[in-house]
């Protein structure tokens, strides 16, 4: 099976369902991810986007089915990864400094029992300043905007130089500015045969952007090609027609 | 004679006062980062029945024997909270409230009934604590220092240790646990781990602070360093001296003042701590430079 062991993320039939609730947040939802391209995850509120991302990174409970990245169980393979969580699963009052976040992308290579040394330091500076933020190293992580915010998260994912990424709505709440650069450094990644899965939210921005995605509405919709997963009749079975657009 | 009263009295007074709050401060900058504040509340009362029984078993107050007998009432917590909340009809934090109060009633009861007043350890002193019955006996040395500062030391010491070889891991576990998970960190033992230092604080501050005080510094010196520094570095040590701070003034304010006034009655040293450490955190609310109320913007 040359096929798995080359997919940066093969997701098997995952299935998420919460105690007390009847029906799954996540029903057998399969996806094969090639290596070097852009993904998008996409559908409408509720659909489990976010419960894909965290149930393929073993971070909540209720799965079932499998997530390998390249034919690997997630942890043989934790430092080729770099996960960015949701905006809203942040505390931004935490006394942390722009530079502290982004300096924890090397924590796990640092290891137990060793302090973060001024080399550490630079190398996150370097990581900040390819997004445009360098300025930004001593300001406490609430004092910044939405878009700065994010591009702390995605300097920290850089820092990791990992070789799958995946980012749970890095665009939510960000400048035109900002999204522009989240762009080109995803541009740049899949330039260097990096691969990304990305919860997305803006549907015009995808077709430009993405070169595959997975409709979702709690089971799977469609997935492909953008093109074909954007057809309408697609989109009306995920979001419904007409009013029913914004649900 | 005063200055024997001082050194007898009031110095192991402040001593032990001073080590409890900074023991207390030290993991309660995590806990009130984690949202966990409660959980030293909660730990700090679930640990009474554990040690009572304890006392009964071996018949005077045992270091060890409160350890084993605070952890046994801490695993009984955890199993019972558990059982509330399988029948899912009772959310969490109401099965965590029911334990707790429950644990802590049946704690003072058997304190009052099978142990009553023979020995320093009743329902009082569960409460307030005993700085008061502090005496550093004659000569002042190591040796007849009073126990309980020996193993506050240590307890400080170990605390130390533990916050600065990982406080890297507690940072990040604290900010953003998701992640942390997803890079490998057991977070699971980390908070595991913060959570025993909270149990063995709260035990060993217990006897001689009580119990209402060790919730007000595991929370009240680093809410008020959270409100005067954006560093978490900083914030530790902030909250290290407000909790130092608040014991000598505390015990200043209750036991040396009213002397010095010619009073007869002092006040509740652990009450005026608490009252002390309060008063910090309100003048930080107020007069905090970017997050006061009275901030210039």
């Amino acid at each position: 099976m040359d096929n798995t062991s080359s997919s940066p993320l093969m997701i098997d039939r995952l299935s998420v369902s919460y105690p007390g609730r009847k029906s799954a947040a996540l029903d057998a939802v399969s996806w094969h991810i090639k290596p070097g391209t852009l993904n998008a995850v996409i559908g409408p509120n509720g659909a489990g986007k976010s419960t894909l991302l965290k149930a393929a990174l073993e971070l909540i409970p209720g799965r079932s089915g499998k997530a390998l990245f390249w034919g690997r169980p997630l942890r043989e393979v934790r430092r080729k990864l770099a996960y960015v969580p949701q905006r809203s699963a942040i505390d931004w009052n935490f006394p942390v400094s722009a530079l502290d976040v982004v300096t924890m992308g090397l924590y796990a290579g640092i290891g137990w029992l060793r302090p973060v040394r001024k080399a550490h330091k630079e190398r996150a500076l370097e990581a900040m300043a390819r997004l445009g933020i360098e300025d930004l190293a001593a300001s406490q992580i609430g004092a910044l905007s939405g878009g700065q915010q994010q591009r702390v998260f995605i300097a920290r994912a850089l820092l990791q130089d990992a070789d799958l990424y995946m980012m749970d709505e890095p665009f939510a709440g960000v400048d035109s500015v900002t999204e522009a650069k989240i762009f080109e450094i995803l541009q740049a990644l899949k330039q260097a045969g990096k691969t990304a899965v990305i919860v997305h939210h803006d549907l015009s921005s995808v077709e430009r952007q993405f070169d595959t995605a997975l409709l979702l509405n709690g089971r799977t919709i469609a997935q492909g090609p953008v093109k074909t997963v954007l057809a309408k009749d697609n989109l009306t079975a995920a979001y419904g027609s007409g009013r029913l657009l914004a649900l | 004679m005063s200055a024997d009263i001082f050194l007898q009295i009031d110095l192991p007074a402040l001593l032990l006062a001073a080590l409890a709050a900074l023991a207390c401060a030290l993991p309660g900058n995590f806990l009130v980062l984690r949202k966990q504040a409660m959980m030293g509340d909660a730990l700090s009362h679930v640990v009474l029945p554990g040690l009572v029984v304890a006392f009964l078993f071996v018949g005077q107050i045992d270091p060890l024997a409160m350890m084993l007998g605070a952890a046994g009432a801490c695993l009984l917590a955890v199993a019972l909270i558990r059982l509330f909340q399988r029948s899912s009809l009772i959310d969490s934090g109401a099965a965590m409230g029911i334990v707790f109060t429950a644990m802590f009633a049946l704690g003072l009861l058997l304190l009052e009934s099978r142990i009553g007043s023979r020995v320093h350890l009743d329902a009082k002193h569960a409460l307030y604590g005993a700085l008061e019955l502090t005496y550093w006996p004659a000569p002042l040395t190591l040796e007849t220092l009073p126990p309980q500062i020996k193993t506050l030391a240590a307890l400080n010491i170990a605390l130390l240790i533990m916050l600065i070889a990982f406080f890297k891991e507690l940072r990040i576990s604290s900010f953003d646990p998701e992640f942390s998970a997803v890079t490998g960190l057991k977070t699971a033992w980390i908070s595991a781990g913060l959570m025993l230092f909270v149990a063995l604080t709260a035990v060993a501050c217990f006897e001689s602070v009580g119990s209402i005080l060790v919730i007000a510094l595991f929370v009240c010196p680093a809410a008020t360093a959270r409100m005067l520094c954006d560093d978490l570095r900083q914030q530790v040590l902030i909250s290290a001296l407000c909790a130092v701070l608040s014991a000598v003034l505390g015990y200043g304010l209750a036991s040396i003042l009213p002397r010095l006034l010619g009073f007869e009655h002092s006040l509740s040293a652990a009450g005026m701590i608490a009252l002390s450490a309060g008063g910090l955190q309100l003048a930080a609310m107020v007069f905090a430079p970017r997050y006061g109320a009275l901030r210039s913007s």
